[in-house]
């Protein structure tokens, strides 16, 4: 992909095909980060569309004091917390008593290295089990594991894309990954110790 | 939950995060082993990419909708033209009032009995909901 100045300048200077490769380059990043945030999929695609209309409109006050994507980033995730607050959806919502039972030893043989088709299959539900659980989770853990994980962002880049220190992202970090190593535990537990 | 408990959860963490990079030790105890290993699957489930919900002609719908013309509040219309209209009827007044009078002084006795508080009223309601509407008219946007 062309340098992140070279396809600002050429969008500024008003060409049409450039502001279609910034909206194809970074697509797949506003849509993990609004659809991860807006739940009603007849909101999502508009929120993406506004989005990268607020980028094309803003792009002359971006200046390069952070990577172009950390910038749309921002953007995607201001407007999608946005869409909540109109929606009046809460944005760090407690999750409520937490399971505690359970250990799964078939989580450890699945993740080792040589699966057999029963193991293969066992993992891909888990983890099918694992991302449904992360629609369950307040917005704010959501958007932080999303980024991190997903976008495979430092802590210090998803701390600039939430507008908040880098602890309350650690923090948001731990929550979600605790509660969803918990309800892992808690749902497969069971069926991994009569396996 | 303990601070105790929350510690050992983000060694449980740190553990699973370093084996995935390739770097972290074997875990002591199979409890463990079982934990770290549940959060090996967790990390793996959100790196994976959810898929697309977006059209394929999702950049062109954006481009066409980034590049439409805007229309922005019409000030020439909706500002300029009115208060040049007040200033010319101001100005025009000393001039026209005594046949304006003269005219009232004639239709007066035709005018008895007609509401004229609750014309004055309906007319001043009709203005002023004409003049409502060019604002948020010229104020819109066009989308897609």
């Amino acid at each position: 992909m062309e340098p992140d100045r070279e396809i600002v300048r050429r969008v500024l200077a008003g060409e049409r095909d450039a502001f279609r490769d910034v909206v194809r380059a970074y697509q797949r990043l506003v849509a993990h980060v609004v659809g991860r945030l807006v739940r009603d999929p007849g909101d999502r695609e508009e929120v993406c569309q506004d989005v990268f209309v607020r980028v094309h409109r803003k792009l002359d006050t971006f200046h390069f004091e952070s990577k172009l994507s950390t910038w749309i980033a921002r953007i995607a995730y201001r407007l999608s917390l946005n869409h909540l607050e109109k929606k009046r959806l809460p944005l760090a919502d407690d999750l409520g008593p937490e399971d505690e039972e359970g250990m799964p030893p078939a989580a450890e043989r699945i993740a080792s290295p040589d699966l057999s088709p029963a193991d293969e299959v066992a993992a891909a539900q888990m983890r099918a089990f694992v991302r449904a659980q992360v629609d369950a989770l307040p917005p704010l853990q959501r958007a932080a594991v999303t980024l991190y994980h997903l976008e495979e962002m430092s802590v210090g880049e998803v701390a600039e894309v939430m507008g908040v220190p880098e602890n309350t992202v650690k923090s948001h970090l731990f929550r979600a990954r605790k509660t969803l190593k918990e309800r892992l535990m808690a749902t497969y537990g069971e069926e991994a110790r009569t396996a | 939950m303990s601070m105790r408990d929350d510690d050992r959860e983000r060694g449980l963490q740190d553990l699973a995060e370093a084996r995935r990079a390739g770097t972290g030790p074997e875990s002591e105890t199979p409890a463990e082993r079982a934990e770290v290993a549940a959060y090996g699957l967790v990390f793996d489930a959100l790196a994976e990419d959810p898929g697309d919900f977006l059209p394929l002609d999702f950049a062109e719908r954006v481009v066409e909708r980034a590049f439409a013309p805007r229309l922005g509040f019409a000030w020439w219309e909706n500002v300029v033209v009115p208060i040049f209209m007040l200033v010319l009827t101001a100005s025009s007044l000393p001039v026209i009032a005594r046949p304006l009078a003269e005219v009232w002084e004639m239709m007066r006795p035709l005018l008895e009995g007609v509401p004229l508080g609750l014309l004055a009223a309906a007319g001043a309601a009709v203005l002023l909901a004409g003049m409502a509407d060019r604002v948020a008219g010229g104020t819109a946007e066009v989308r897609r």
